[in-house]
């Protein structure tokens, strides 16, 4: 650590660090980024835009990689300290400017919690009945399901980041294992053609997936997986299965004295209570089918007590860091139900503190000037 | 020393690395839900189930794999199999699921899709209208086909039943009454 501390103050040229040329600079590709990712988003659809020009380090156009969105802020945060540690002596005229600064790199600090902490997705509601989880709208999960259980179904999930090629899942308490072999965002699934392998196990046997371009409305996409199951006492169940989202039949194995479930689905966020829906109210604009309001009734319940609410069009209900929106709305044979858009942001106030902090700033920087502003303008009248 | 400007930019340095470390792989979570919670959205979401009016001597057997449901039709020493398949989207088309029954029962795919069709009759059940294939292999204790394909707008339903050819041409008009009282549940 010492050598660390010895390299950084080795940095003689540390002016460099907080040349307001890197600031410029970086502005003008922030703009570019802005432009590409917004065109980009006509066709990639608005998350792999964002995901690839905002949310990345570098993103690559014709194997040349460019900085995206996350890099080019980092610059500007250490540009930013750099200039309030080494080249922001402190005085009076320069309180301003300092608390200006500080407001600056409070917000690119919420930026960045926002970017690696918030996680958002939706709620499914039917009336009368309570949820405990909302679901992530992009990224996937593999659930191993044990329903063999008497009371309740326990719950073993592998996020996104399991799903590649190579990556291994072992199946809890058994020595029964799962080799991830392709895993694909978008798939057409259809009937196999001739038998690729001997090996094909469950919908495999008869089933293939062609994959396709991914959908930039995310809802459309079918994600499908294939891997192998090995280390079954029986090797006759040994060999190569697929899931897919949204399969009308689940895959089950049977591993020693649990029955397993296997799906692939949108990842799930426990909350820490449950939301009821008591009802939910559809108004229509008179005469049409356009819907004016959505209104839920909710009864929030946590292990002691129970709290009533109403989550409305623009007005979210807000409880625990979590904040949940009026999204949509299922109706389907007589029964409806909310869908309540989710979101847990531990960035969320910092917006709001460092804009007011750098109003201030501005204000004050404003009023130390502003004398010399008006003694500087009545000079140069009387000059003229 | 520790609060020298140097070392603040270092430790934001770190922290900053730090932060870009949270990319690495989620952790495995591990919960219990009670049963009935857990697939209640695509519960209501999903259309109406099936329901059909069973044959006298057809028996439904347990569904496996991607069946909705199963049957089986006891014929002297043999069983027919009569299952009901459901896919998303267009199921890999007519076609390619034809000529895959036709491999299955020894005959030789045909390469023209209007040959194909061309063999189907369409009939119609509550739930729509249906394509209905005879796939037959007269040879001698070969193995044939009836099927039914149901377009939706989202999904295509299949109902086949495979076995002695003897078997299957006896049990047609069954396969026929079972094939033409498919419809949506509306509980």
């Amino acid at each position: 650590m010492i050598q660390s501390w010895t390299i950084f103050k080795q940095i003689k040229k540390i002016n460099l660090l907080y040349s307001t040329k890197i600031f410029f600079y970086s502005l003008i590709w922030l703009i570019v980024l802005l432009l590409i990712g917004t065109v980009a988003q006509k066709d990639a659809g608005l998350y792999l835009a964002q995901q690839k020009y905002f949310s990345s380090w570098f993103f690559f156009w014709n194997h040349v990689p460019f900085p995206s969105g996350r890099f080019i802020l980092a610059i500007i945060f250490f540009n930013l300290l750099c200039k309030i540690l080494f080249n922001s002596p402190i005085c009076f005229k320069n309180v301003g400017v300092i608390i200006t600064h500080i407001g600056s790199l409070l917000l690119l600090i919420g930026g960045c919690l926002t970017a690696y902490f918030s996680i958002e997705g939706s709620m499914f509601i039917p009336e009368g009945q309570s949820s405990g989880y909302f679901e992530d709208y992009y990224k996937m999960e593999l659930a191993l399901i044990n329903t063999s259980l008497s009371d309740f179904d326990e719950v073993t999930s592998y996020s996104n980041d399991w799903l590649v090629e190579g990556e291994t899942i072992q199946i809890p308490d058994s020595t029964v294992k799962i080799n991830i072999i392709n895993y694909f965002p978008n798939v057409i699934v259809s009937t196999r053609t001739h038998l690729s392998h001997d090996r094909l196990q469950g919908m495999a046997k008869r089933f293939e997936f062609t994959p396709i371009a991914v959908n930039p409305a995310h809802e459309k996409n079918i994600a499908g997986l294939i891997f192998e199951i090995t280390g079954f006492k029986d090797d006759q169940k040994d060999g190569i299965y697929m899931v897919y989202q949204y399969m009308e039949v689940a895959q089950t194995l049977q591993v020693e004295n649990s029955v397993y479930t296997i799906a692939l689905r949108n990842q799930r966020y426990l909350l820490p209570f449950k939301i009821k829906l008591i009802d939910f109210e559809q108004k229509k604009y008179p005469g049409t089918e356009k819907a004016k309001s959505y209104k839920s009734d909710i009864v929030l319940q946590e292990k002691d007590f129970e709290r009533k609410a109403t989550i409305q069009m623009n007005e979210p209900f807000r409880y625990l860091g979590y904040t949940f929106y009026q999204s949509s709305f299922v109706e389907n044979k007589g029964v409806q139900a909310t869908v309540l858009a989710v979101v847990k942001n531990r960035g969320r106030l910092f917006p709001y503190i460092s804009s007011i902090i750098i109003c201030i700033g501005l204000l004050i920087h404003l009023l130390i000037h502003l004398p010399r502003l008006i003694e500087n303008r009545s000079l140069k009248k009387e000059i003229q | 020393m520790f609060l020298n400007r140097y070392w603040v930019l270092f430790y934001s340095f770190v922290l900053m690395s730090m932060l870009t470390g949270c990319d690495s792989k989620s952790p495995i979570q591990r919960y219990r839900v009670p049963k009935s919670n857990l697939e209640m959205k695509s519960k209501l979401i999903e259309r109406p189930q099936l329901k059909w009016k069973l044959p006298q001597g057809w028996n439904e057997e347990a569904i496996s794999g991607m069946r909705l449901a199963s049957f089986s039709i006891q014929k002297n020493d043999h069983l027919l199999d009569c299952s009901i398949v459901k896919l998303i989207g267009e199921g890999g088309g007519v076609a390619s699921n034809v000529n895959r029954w036709r491999e299955q029962v020894g005959l030789d795919p045909l390469k023209n899709e209007i040959d194909i069709l061309d063999q189907a009759q369409t009939l119609e059940a509550p739930i729509g209208k249906f394509l209905y294939f005879k796939i037959i292999n007269d040879v001698n204790e070969s193995n044939s086909i009836l099927a039914a394909i149901y377009a939706q707008e989202h999904e295509v339903y299949f109902v086949k039943l495979m076995g002695l050819t003897g078997s299957v041409l006896s049990e047609e008009n069954f396969f026929l009454n079972f094939c033409q009282s498919l419809e949506f549940s509306k509980e």
